[in-house]
């Protein structure tokens, strides 16, 4: 899972639901021009590769890496109680 | 309480913070979630007084979002505690060291004057976590962290757990009876339990931590209302559902007529009525707390850069349904509400996205802490 920025059309970007393993935050949509929005999302792979499919462009923002780096150093924060919570 | 907090630690704070001050009272909500945790909220108003516009500033109501329940714990903190010293309230500076070269955010200061008016002027209420299963869950193990929705136990014969409590509140619910085709497949919200993010539930306002929110909504009377989420540095105002218009008040969302006809689309031929007051008043209320942010961000450019705030209404391109924003919003049909979500923080400038590390951690919380000041102040003006 990275973290991504996804360009394109409008008709391709409203249809981003339909994209396996794609987990967008909708509320970062901007528009760009008059047809063209972007969104951020946490993708897979196969999401990023469905992606170019579709003739939508995507940037990297954090890699899977830096990702569970960051996860890491919050879980460390965490003192959980013995059910978790 | 260091960030980011469990939700335990949420309520056992708001407790302490009912104990340690005479401002402030901690009340448990009527309904327990599905795994029988208590969630509870705080009112601040100076001991006796009844009176003044009610707001209330709600988070947490998707679990992976770890900083909005923080950050409003800390506002009341340091509210309460500038109010009974009768001091200002300082807004500390902050560092960027992550970045290249350092960025400095300078302090702020909320006049002591300010801070009373808020107090003895408002009836403020909190309820910093709305949905305290999910964010244990989201906490429990890094392979859960990225859990937004709820706890809710799965239907007979489904293995598919949770409710988005952000896409079940008793407003335009029923997608599949509000749009035609192109919004439904357009818009943020599914009746598809499996779906991990956006399962609107088995019926509007099923979930426990939804009619805890309504109920507080509608018996408060609230008139001023802030759901804070994570991210995109954006203020929404409703409509979430479909783009603004002020010209027909027949295209709204109560109206059957327009089912299954909706689009859902901006500059389509369906958009949910909105007043003309309405849309300005949020507008400026809006600018208050973008400006707020902007003006504390002091003269570094890069600074002021990732201090920037969009004042926007909720429909940019995917609609959404059955939001806490708009569900406030619909409570008066006279518009008289304003509602806003706040989406703190960002996806870029290692800020994040729903899960700020805590070297960063303060940048989000000074944000929301200063949207939600200028907010308070409008509120105290009317």
């Amino acid at each position: 899972m990275q973290l991504v920025r996804i360009a394109g059309p409008t008709v391709a970007m409203r249809a981003l639901g339909e994209v396996e393993g794609l987990d967008l935050e909708r509320s970062s949509a901007s528009r760009l021009d008059d047809d063209t929005w972007q969104v951020a999302g946490y993708a897979t792979d196969e999401a990023l590769a469905e992606l170019e499919q579709r003739g939508l462009s995507s940037e990297l923002i954090a890699a899977p890496d830096e990702l569970a780096a960051e996860r890491d150093e919050l879980f460390s924060q965490i003192t959980r109680d013995e059910d978790g919570s | 309480m260091a960030y980011p907090s469990t939700a335990r630690e949420i309520e056992a704070r708001l407790g302490e913070l009912d104990a340690a001050h005479e401002a402030c009272t901690r009340t448990a909500l009527p309904n327990r979630t599905h795994e029988g945790r208590t969630v509870s909220y705080l009112r601040i108003a100076a001991a006796g007084s009844d009176s003044g516009p009610r707001v209330l500033f709600a988070g947490g109501a998707h679990a992976r979002e770890w900083a909005p329940p923080d950050a409003l714990l800390t506002l009341v903190e340091r509210l309460l505690i500038a109010y009974e010293a009768g001091d200002d309230l300082v807004i500390a500076a902050f560092t960027d060291a992550a970045a290249s070269p350092d960025i400095p955010y300078p302090a702020a200061t909320i006049a002591a004057a300010g801070v009373r008016r808020i107090v003895e002027g408002l009836q403020l209420f909190v309820l910093p976590c709305i949905n305290p299963d999910g964010r244990a869950f989201s906490q429990s193990s890094p392979v859960n962290a990225m859990w937004r929705k709820n706890r809710r136990p799965p239907a007979p014969g489904s293995p598919c757990r949770g409710v988005d409590t952000n896409r079940n509140f008793d407003v335009a619910w029923d997608l599949e009876r509000y749009y035609d085709d192109g919004g439904e497949q357009a818009v943020a919200a599914t009746t598809d339990p499996c779906d991990p993010q956006t399962y609107i539930g088995p019926s509007a306002a099923s979930e426990p931590e939804v009619r805890n929110v309504q109920a507080l909504l509608a018996e408060q009377r609230i008139a001023y209302f802030v759901d804070v989420h994570s991210f995109s540095r954006k203020l929404l105002y409703p409509w979430g559902m479909d783009d603004n218009q002020s010209r027909d008040p027949a295209q709204n969302w109560r109206n059957p007529a327009w089912d299954d006809r909706r689009d859902g689309a901006p500059g389509g031929a369906y958009g949910e009525f909105i007043a003309r007051p309405a849309i300005d008043r949020h507008e400026r209320v809006g600018r208050a707390m973008r400006d707020a942010i902007l003006s504390a961000a002091g003269s570094d450019r890069r600074a002021r850069v990732r201090s920037e705030y969009a004042v926007e209404p909720g429909l940019a391109l995917y609609p959404t349904t059955g939001t806490a924003s708009d569900y406030a919003f619909s409570l008066d049909e006279n518009g008289s509400i304003t509602s806003f979500t706040l989406e703190c923080g960002s996806d870029a400038d290692g800020e994040g996205g729903f899960q700020p590390v805590p070297s960063i951690y303060p940048k989000i919380e000074r944000e929301v802490h200063l949207s939600l000041l200028a907010m308070l102040a409008e509120a105290a003006r009317t």
